[in-house]
């Protein structure tokens, strides 16, 4: 080959290479013109119609669609076989009309079943001729190649609805606007058959083209075609079931207001779904023609229109509402972009359902679909009371399909299968021992200090677990109403008691698992970042860093939050340093990034960071003219990834979010309960950053040491300076983000709300920083004794850090509950009262005396009065925790008034944070 | 093994043309909000209620100022930030260049690469003068074998700038570059510079003091990034204000504006500052071309770099009147100016070290009617982002070591002011090629009693009893301990055995090159 013959060629190939991205585009933006017409002509419907009526005309839309619903399979069945449907035509013209006929004449019967008029029900009945046909025709279409005539004839529908549509249902009322449908149906199939102009549009061959070859071949193909639209056609049937079936049951089972508030979201979604209806149709014959490249562009583009859309919607769902269809359908706004998200996602689906059965997996994503059909149905029978309850259940089922087809086909890849081989080999010893010994050795250490928890319960990781406690569902329902955090943390803990228990192990047990796993993802992010002597050290510290052992031993979610943190830093720092090409690290980015925010919504922040570092990372190689497609792949995919996952999240968290201000106790309320111990001071200023460093290096101490460390700032300088001329790489740049970037954060959040500047919503910075260190240390010091040295330094003093912090008694995030129920449930007798104050300690004294009456203690409590004579009173109080002069008042009003009634003080006993007081 | 390369010879390190406009991107970020951050600071701490003691506290807000004085001078360089394109062309006949390198002690291998190089300058017609204060055979053949002139004096007054004004005398090009005998320059010296000089009025073109052994030696690491600093934010800075001066080696000079000052100015320690004022009060302008045009050798031990400093320190400190009497355009005045009055930090560092260890034995600070978080909220961001225009200003290159080793020669500055103020005569000293292999404390003597001090303070707090506000200064004492250690640190270890035995492998091979020729 010649020169000039390579580069006669090289554009050819390019050519090639984007024609699925080309043709998906085309159609796609045709389909979104027609959608788009579609929907202006339903808002006006909208606007024009009283709800009930309007929900009569969705109903009837959806009804027009489920009866497409055999044409959207037959769309893609003459996708495939474009040069066999005459016959086809014929007998679904018959089909069509006889359907026609039934529908017609069964209309007095069919109306009052489905609330529809009669009337409609009739004109229903008239598409029956155009409703096997016209997607027949677009099929063919399809197969041939012929967009053009395609796009026309999907522009023509929505041009004919708006023509004559406006005017009729002005006129005739919903039933106008059902004609108008029907005709602007038998317009597009004039279109698609190309009697007009439009017939002189040119087709190439069929892409697919049964081979020439002997007979038994021939054969054996047809066979195999057969199967293909076999399968195509019922898969898609049962795709058109999940994402219509929703709309009919709400309509039947709903009152008919909120019928029609679930018919709004249904439009809203049903935009979604449309948008993207092409694009499996223009992968099918592709993909079973046995071209190859086809899936990921037309992920690809779905992913896009779908990720728009819900971008679009969530903005602002309510003005979204108030703008399309008017205040009145206002309140489904909490629940319409989970609802669209759902229907972008039904898209994907539809994309992976056309290329597995046109590649021979037809049988089981009919399965797949299926199952999720009939999950979809008994979510709905069994808890569609409420519209969102309809919408949740059509969000489950579409999700869990979504997933469990994207796992499939990933699954099917040559690479994939290669390395699920792999796994089956794998040695879990034998990968261990490849860790270096100094890992292990951290690791066991680790797992040895996180194992002896010198203290019991506080009061948060006590509520947790009343929460976990609940059922699943009364679980979340609970933190939605009343918490602050998403449930994946609540969802663990609420597995780990059913197999565990509620001991204070078993409910510490999912954070010193996952405080321990972050040992090992210390090394390997600090090798990967730097190298293995920054790696060694990391974990060697990590596994005596006072607060990640903190929250390694607490019921809560912040050890969790570390461990995704870093596991997501690591896999970015992977793909940045070796390559985009593998898959693995984004998949492990991408969960480890949506577990951030399962977790704690305050992880956004490190994904936010990181997702920066990779628009620089891209835009940085691009000046350089480095290649970075794979890379800029990668991301958005990941990127899409990641918002489809944390969209479910959404209304979840609005919802705590306005449950959480009305109660008073979001932004502009008081202080958290417990933050007069967080900070030492409720004003935000250079102090509060001070003592979060010291927290997130050297963990929780007394005041006067807090006080101490803290005058040590000069020595800061001394830091700083010892940083000039060492230019930071890249990667430092990163972790120096993900720390500083939350940080500022939560810094500004803090002086609205001062709670929240504090380290454990700032969790994901703690390993990051100990990374930092680590690297300080191995770094600066030129030579081998001296970071010896250093290390042994660093390593000593946060052991220090770590005594003082779990046996110091002046801690103030120690509370001794559990000795201090431990010393009631010993002397109390039967018919004593225990009183414990503030209120918010009820989960935690209900922990540690399940079998013991206790009772808040208020300034109206009017048994203590009758119990003083006659029994011993307990009081139990943590004046730490209370909130605000109130509780304190009542406990000091009951103390006078106890004395003032001379009544004997038996016992009184100060624990750390918890007072005990036994009067008789 | 093979034998050891001679570090002037390899490639130098130096930023590109790209990391510079990077550089210069970041600082105009970085300067505002140094500016604004410093108002925040002296906002804070020039209000009444802070003072405490008086005399303290008039004299931390006087080394304040001084300092900011310093920082926005710095600042005020760095933002002029210029880099020049490539020097035009030479149009017309090459012309005649004298390349002078003057000789004083310095060992033959240093000399040799000098005068071989300078041999094979490109672009015009050159003749090198090898300028030999000391009458040694040795550097005449040298010059006979490289085809030099070999020029030597019969009376060795007026030191370097002496010896340059006798060369001066003895030829006639009407271009003149001078080389300290240590600084090998590049073939395409002229190349670069010359082009400049097609502007009538320009005097000279100044290139970087380039230290080839900078990794020679933990001091000599630290005495080039204190250079880089110069020659990169600050003297492409003076460019951009067109007041660079010249730095005595590495520069091309017109010799019509170096007869119209009368020669170099013999009775200066600097005598190239001097010049450089001459010449810009007479109305000839100066370019600074950043690029390492040629490689030379810094100091690599404490004695060296302590003469050398104290040279530079009574050099310029004592140019300060001849600076505010010059009748210079304001620009450049002020850039004489801070040039000059850098050399009286030391001041300011001896009494930010002597603040915390009054403060334990006697109780008295300078500041009052604040608390230590106030202090740390209005000066630390000051203090972070001023050094990080430090780091940006110098790529990166200017770093801890090379602070520090300022800190530890406090005593330099001060002794050097103390001297000029006696009007005491100093005695140009050549900068030492070589390092000694020994530790040299004798000198840091200053900081070591410094060190001294702040111990018996820190120990003296912590043996009463421990507040708050004593750790502060104890926090504050220890500071200014772990500079100090750092700086001196070089005259307490010694000189690496390693570098010492390359070097001495260098010169043997030179040596022997030179027997062989």
């Amino acid at each position: 080959m010649t020169l000039l013959e390579g580069r006669k060629e090289a554009p050819r190939r390019r050519s090639e290479a984007l024609a699925p991205y080309r043709d998906q585009a085309f159609m796609a933006s045709s389909q979104a013109v027609a959608g788009l017409g579609n929907m202006v002509f339903s808002l006006i419907t909208a606007r024009l119609l009283a709800p009930g009526s309007f929900a009569q005309f969705t109903s009837f839309l959806a009804l027009y669609l489920l009866l497409s619903m055999p044409g959207s399979a037959i769309s893609a069945v003459a996708s495939l076989r474009p040069a066999h449907i005459a016959r086809a035509r014929s007998v679904l013209l018959k089909l069509g009309v006889a359907a026609g006929i039934v529908l017609a004449i069964g209309a007095p019967f069919i109306g009052p079943l489905l609330r529809l008029p009669v009337a409609m029900v009739v004109v229903l009945g008239l598409s029956g001729p155009a409703l096997g046909i016209l997607p027949l025709e677009r099929g063919r279409l399809y197969g041939v190649n012929g967009y053009t005539r395609l796009a026309a004839s999907l522009v023509a529908e929505p041009a004919i609805r708006l023509l004559i549509g406006v005017v009729l249902t002005f006129m005739l009322g919903a039933v106008g606007g059902a004609l108008a449908v029907i005709v602007a149906g038998y317009a597009a199939l004039e279109v698609a058959r190309g009697r007009g102009w439009w017939a002189s549009t040119r087709t190439t061959p069929a892409v697919i083209a049964l081979p020439n070859g002997p007979a038994v071949a021939e054969s054996l193909e047809v066979q195999r075609t057969r199967r293909v639209t076999t399968w195509t056609a019922l898969a898609f049937l049962a795709l058109v079931i999940v994402q219509n079936q929703d709309l009919l049951i709400a309509n039947r089972m709903l009152a008919p207001f909120q019928a029609g508030q679930f018919a709004v979201i249904s439009v809203l979604g049903g935009l979604s779904a449309f948008a993207t209806m092409t694009v499996p149709l223009v992968l099918l014959p592709r993909a079973a023609g046995g071209q190859k490249g086809g899936l990921a562009p037309a992920l690809a583009i779905t992913a896009l229109i779908g990720a728009a859309i819900v971008t679009v919607v969530a903005a602002a769902p309510g003005g979204l509402i108030d703008l399309l269809f008017g205040a009145r359908y206002r309140g489904v706004a909490g629940i319409v972009v989970p609802y669209v998200a759902a229907m972008a996602l039904l898209g994907v689906t539809r994309v992976l359902v056309a290329h597995r059965c046109a590649t021979g997996a037809g049988r089981s994503s009919l399965a797949l679909v299926a199952a999720a059909v009939v999950a979809q149905t008994s979510f709905i029978l069994a808890f569609g009371h409420s519209t969102r309850s309809v919408a949740l259940s059509t969000v489950a089922a579409v999700t869990a399909l979504t997933v469990t087809l994207g796992a499939a086909e990933t699954a099917r890849t040559d690479a994939v299968r290669q390395r699920l081989l792999q796994l089956k080999r794998v040695d879990i010893r034998a990968r261990l021992r490849t860790l270096p010994r100094g890992v292990l050795i951290a690791a066991a250490v680790g797992i040895a200090v996180r194992v002896v928890i010198p203290r019991g319960l506080w009061l948060d990781e006590a509520t947790s677990v009343d929460q976990a406690r609940m059922s699943f569902g009364g679980m979340i329902t609970n933190l939605r109403t009343t918490d602050v955090h998403p449930p994946l943390y609540f969802s663990v803990l609420w597995a780990t008691i059913r197999v565990f228990g509620s001991s204070e192990f078993a409910v510490r047990l999912p954070s010193i698992v996952a405080g321990v796993v972050t040992i090992p993802l210390l090394y390997l992010l600090g090798r990967e970042a730097y190298d293995r002597r920054t790696g060694l050290m990391a974990a060697a510290a990590g596994s005596v860093a006072p607060i990640m052992v903190w929250y390694s031993q607490e019921a809560r979610m912040y050890s969790l939050l570390m461990m995704f943190g870093v596991l997501a830093l690591w896999a970015q720092v992977r793909i940045v340093r070796r390559g985009a090409g593998e898959r693995w690290p984004w998949v492990v980015y991408a969960a480890a990034s949506i577990g951030l925010v399962w977790t704690q919504y305050f992880g956004a922040l490190q994904i936010v960071v990181q997702q920066l570092a990779f628009l620089a990372v891209i835009w940085v190689r691009h000046r350089r003219h480095e290649p970075v497609r794979q890379l800029a792949l990668g991301w958005l995919v990941s990127a899409g990834v990641i918002v489809v996952f944390l969209l479910p999240l959404v209304p979840f968290a609005h919802q705590q979010f306005m449950v959480n201000q009305t109660a008073g106790k979001g932004f502009g309320g008081p202080q958290q309960v417990g933050s007069a111990a967080s900070v030492g001071g409720n004003a935000i200023n250079i102090y509060a950053a001070l003592a979060n460093v010291i927290w997130a290096v050297w963990g929780y101490h007394s005041t006067e040491v807090m006080v101490f460390l803290a005058a040590l700032w000069p020595l800061g300088m001394l830091f700083s300076l010892v940083l000039l001329g060492r230019r930071p790489s890249k990667v430092t740049s990163l972790l120096v983000a993900s720390v500083l970037g939350p940080g500022l954060v939560m810094f500004a959040l803090g002086t609205v709300k001062r709670d929240l500047f504090d380290i454990r919503y700032l969790s994901t910075a703690v390993p990051v920083l100990t990374i930092l260190i680590a690297r300080l240390v191995t770094a600066v010091p030129r030579r081998a004794l001296t970071i010896g040295l250093a290390g042994t330094v660093l390593i000593g003093s946060f052991v220090f850090g770590l005594e003082d912090q779990q046996y110091n008694g002046a801690n103030p995030r120690t509370y001794d509950f559990r000795g201090a129920l431990a010393l009631v449930n010993s002397r109390a007798q039967a018919g004593d009262v225990v009183y414990y104050d503030p209120q918010d300690l009820r989960e935690v004294v209900q922990y540690y005396a399940p079998d013991i009456t206790l009772t808040p203690l208020t300034a109206a409590s009017a048994s203590i009065k009758a119990a003083r004579r006659t029994h011993h009173v307990f009081i139990i109080a943590s004046p730490i925790l209370m909130n605000g002069v109130a509780d304190a008042d009542t406990l000091s009003h009951e103390l006078v008034a106890w004395k003032a009634d001379k009544g004997k003080l038996v016992l009184h006993r100060d624990l750390p944070n918890v007072e005990v007081w036994e009067f008789q | 093994m093979t034998a050891p390369i001679d570090p002037r010879l390899t490639p130098p390190r130096w930023k590109g043309p790209g990391e510079w406009r990077a550089v210069q991107w970041k600082l105009r970020l970085l300067l505002p909000l140094s500016g604004l951050l410093a108002l925040w600071y002296f906002d804070w701490l020039l209000r009444p209620s802070r003072v405490g003691n008086p005399i303290l506290f008039g004299l931390l807000v006087a080394a304040e100022l001084f300092n900011l004085v310093q920082a926005a001078g710095f600042w005020w360089t760095c933002w002029h930030g210029r880099d020049r394109p490539a020097a035009p062309a030479w149009s017309g006949p090459l012309p005649r260049v004298d390349v002078l390198i003057p000789v004083y002690n310095e060992p033959l291998w240093v000399v040799t690469p000098t005068v071989e190089a300078a041999t094979r300058l490109r672009g015009a017609h050159v003749t090198v003068h090898l300028l030999d204060d000391a009458g040694r055979p040795e550097l005449a053949e040298l010059a006979n074998r490289n085809g030099a002139r070999y020029e030597r004096r019969g009376v060795n007054t007026g030191a370097k700038a002496g010896n340059l004004n006798h060369a001066l005398a003895r030829s006639d090009a009407p271009f003149v570059v001078v080389f300290d005998c240590d600084h090998v320059p590049d073939e395409r010296f002229l190349e670069a510079t010359l082009g400049y000089m097609q502007e009538p009025d320009m005097a000279f073109v100044q290139t970087p003091q380039y230290y080839a052994n900078a990794g020679s030696t933990r001091l000599a690491e630290a005495a080039w990034s204190q250079q880089s600093l110069f020659f990169g934010g600050i003297a492409r800075g003076k460019d951009g204000l067109n007041a660079m001066f010249c730095c005595g080696t590495n520069v091309l000079f017109r010799r019509e504006a170096i007869e119209s000052a009368g020669g170099f100015p013999e009775d200066s320690l600097t005598e190239d500052f001097e010049l450089s004022i001459l010449l810009h009060e007479a109305g000839w302008r100066s370019v600074y071309v950043n690029e390492v045009l040629a490689q030379g050798l810094g100091p690599e031990d404490m004695a060296s770099y302590v003469s050398q400093q104290q040279r530079w320190a009574r050099g310029c400190l004592s140019g300060l009147p001849k600076v505010i009497r010059a009748e210079l355009p304001w620009r450049v005045r002020q850039q004489y100016l801070l040039s000059s009055m850098f050399f009286l930090s030391g001041w300011t560092f001896a009494l930010y070290m002597a603040l915390p260890a009054i403060r334990i034995f006697f109780g008295s600070q300078p500041l009052a009617g604040a608390s230590a978080d106030q202090f740390l909220l209005h000066f630390a961001p000051y203090f972070c982002v001023s050094l990080a225009a430090v780091a940006v200003a110098g790529a990166g290159a200017y770093t801890f070591d090379a602070f520090a080793l300022l800190i530890a020669n406090f005593s330099l500055q001060v002794l050097s002011t103390v001297l000029v103020l006696t009007r005491r005569k100093g005695r140009f000293v050549v900068t030492a090629k070589r390092g000694a292999d020994g530790a040299q404390p004798a000198t840091v003597i200053p900081a070591l009693v410094m060190m001294g001090l702040l111990l018996a303070s820190t120990g003296y707090a912590l043996d009463r009893s421990i507040t708050a506000a004593t750790l502060n200064n104890v926090a504050f004492a220890l500071l200014h301990l772990s500079v100090l250690l750092v700086g001196a640190w070089p005259a307490l270890a010694g000189r690496r055995r390693v570098a010492a035995s390359q070097d001495a492998a260098i010169e043997a091979s030179t040596d022997m090159e030179s027997v062989a020729a």
